[in-house]
């Protein structure tokens, strides 16, 4: 019986262990319910300063609206029309091309903001036939930067280039250019950048040209001309302008406009032209311009356009 | 085990609306502001040994009040953003749909209210508030008619017939 009957010792651990157990339970209880009070405290603190904030916004625009409404009683106006050219530009500035021709013909004062985009199209238009045009040559060697420069030296320049090392050179002549190359055999031009006005025959020569050199990564023509654009679609790559209905006017337009700049980009491929047409899920015909570039054995997709 | 904690309040700086409310604002909050950094800079003002009272307010004299408190609010919230990179940011595609959700609230205001904020914007050189602000703006133009503009912001039609009959068919080229 002795052995059989549990040891009083072990009857006194489980009591202690269950009261211990109960102490740890109620203090867990109590921790939880003070973390639940604190959080329900910090929720309402965070909703109180949220509305206090709203309250502070609405307030503030009360006042405001007051001070405005004042103002106006006095004859002061505070439209959009108030605002300088200077930030009506910045907020143009937001728009694509149809929110820009929609707003220009809201108003004069709009149309005057605006006016600059048709006015610098009608300038450049104008120019005896010839177009401006703004390029950036990305070259790699010596070698060809010689055959290229007089080349474009004996262009109608009208302006000088810019050539790009590191440090970015100031604007330089094509004299300046040439000599810094004669002196530098070494040299390598990042980008020729340069805005000349010549016609669209020259623009071919520079473009067959370039075709030939390997070593030169890209060329990139900026056309400010719709009509040079549309010549060069239809005689360089058989492409009817009307084909593609305005959409890479209207494309680049659209994402090349800048603060007081307007042109048209088109970059010539100088090795091969893709063009492949299919349905998208809308229904719009999607074309996909591809330019291969041979000596690096890529594709380049230049871009989709919807028409 | 008592240490004297050094307890390093935030530096203030005051500023005068032009309605001669003066605001007091942390350096922190404010240094968005070019304007007001510059000046700071260019008067010492970061001397940390005057005190808040004796120190000068700067005066801004193209803010009334109601719209520089509303700036200070902006400028709080904004406090913690990252400087902005003007290079990255013209670098980055244009678009108008990506005002931060806490802005679109704070700039859902009466126009005038917003034309206010855009100037104070301009003046203080605050770019990100600027950005958003005129955004906004642009996001109310978008996709409107030029008579559905006009009666949005209340413009008068000051073209004849035969001049609105021009500009039509000067943008015909890029309409469809």
């Amino acid at each position: 019986l002795i052995f059989m009957a549990p040891p009083l010792n072990a009857a006194e651990e489980t009591k202690e262990d269950r009261a211990r157990k109960l102490d740890d339970l109620l203090e867990e209880k109590r921790v939880a319910e003070e973390n639940e009070q604190a959080a329900r405290e910090r929720y309402f603190a965070a909703r109180k300063a949220l509305r206090e904030a709203s309250d502070a916004v609405s307030e503030l625009n009360a006042k405001i609206i007051k001070v405005r409404a004042a103002r106006q009683a006095r004859g002061e106006e505070n439209g959009l029309m108030t605002l300088p050219t200077e930030l009506l530009t910045k907020v143009f500035d937001w728009f694509g091309t149809k929110d820009r021709v929609e707003v220009s013909r809201t108003c004069k004062r709009f149309h005057e903001v605006e006016g600059s985009l048709k006015e610098a199209i009608d300038e450049l238009e104008s120019t005896d036939g010839t177009c401006g045009l703004r390029f950036e040559i990305h070259l790699l060697s010596p070698r060809h930067q010689k055959i290229l420069i007089p080349l474009l030296h004996q262009m109608k320049v009208e302006e000088s280039i810019q050539i790009e090392t590191e440090p970015t050179e100031p604007m330089l002549t094509y004299n300046d250019v040439a000599s810094i190359i004669d002196k530098n055999e070494d040299l390598e031009v990042v980008k020729i950048e340069a805005g000349v006005g010549i016609d669209a025959s020259q623009i071919i020569q520079l473009h067959q040209t370039v075709k030939g050199m390997a070593d030169i990564e890209r060329m990139s023509l900026f056309i400010h001309s719709k009509s040079i654009i549309d010549e060069f679609l239809l005689n360089f790559y058989g492409i009817d302008p009307s084909f593609l209905n305005g959409a890479i006017r209207l494309h680049d337009f659209h994402t090349n406009l800048t603060h007081s700049e307007v042109f048209y980009e088109m970059e010539l491929p100088y090795v091969a032209f893709h063009r492949r047409e299919e349905k998208g899920e809308s229904g719009t015909m999607i074309f996909t311009l591809s330019i291969q570039s041979h000596q690096r054995g890529q594709v380049q997709t230049r871009d989709d356009y919807g028409a | 085990f008592l240490f004297p904690i050094k307890m390093t309040s935030p530096r203030m700086i005051k500023l005068t609306s032009n309605d001669d409310k003066t605001f007091e604002v942390e350096r922190d909050v404010i240094k968005q502001s070019v304007t007001v950094n510059t000046l700071i800079t260019d008067l010492n003002m970061d001397d940390e040994d005057v005190s808040v009272e004796n120190q000068m307010a700067i005066p801004l004299p193209n803010v009334d009040a109601a719209t520089l408190e509303m700036v200070i609010t902006w400028c709080k919230q904004h406090r913690e953003d990252p400087p902005r990179n003007e290079e990255e940011e013209e670098k980055k595609e244009k678009r108008t749909d990506d005002i931060p959700e806490w802005d679109k609230t704070f700039l859902d205001v009466e126009q005038s209210v917003l034309f206010a904020l855009i100037l104070a914007a301009n003046y203080m050189d605050i770019k990100g508030l600027l950005d958003n602000c005129c955004k906004t703006v642009a996001n109310m133009i978008k996709g409107k008619t030029p008579d559905e503009i006009r009666k949005h912001f209340n413009i008068k039609n000051d073209f004849t017939p035969e001049e609105e009959e021009q500009i039509r068919k000067e943008n015909a080229w890029c309409e469809d």
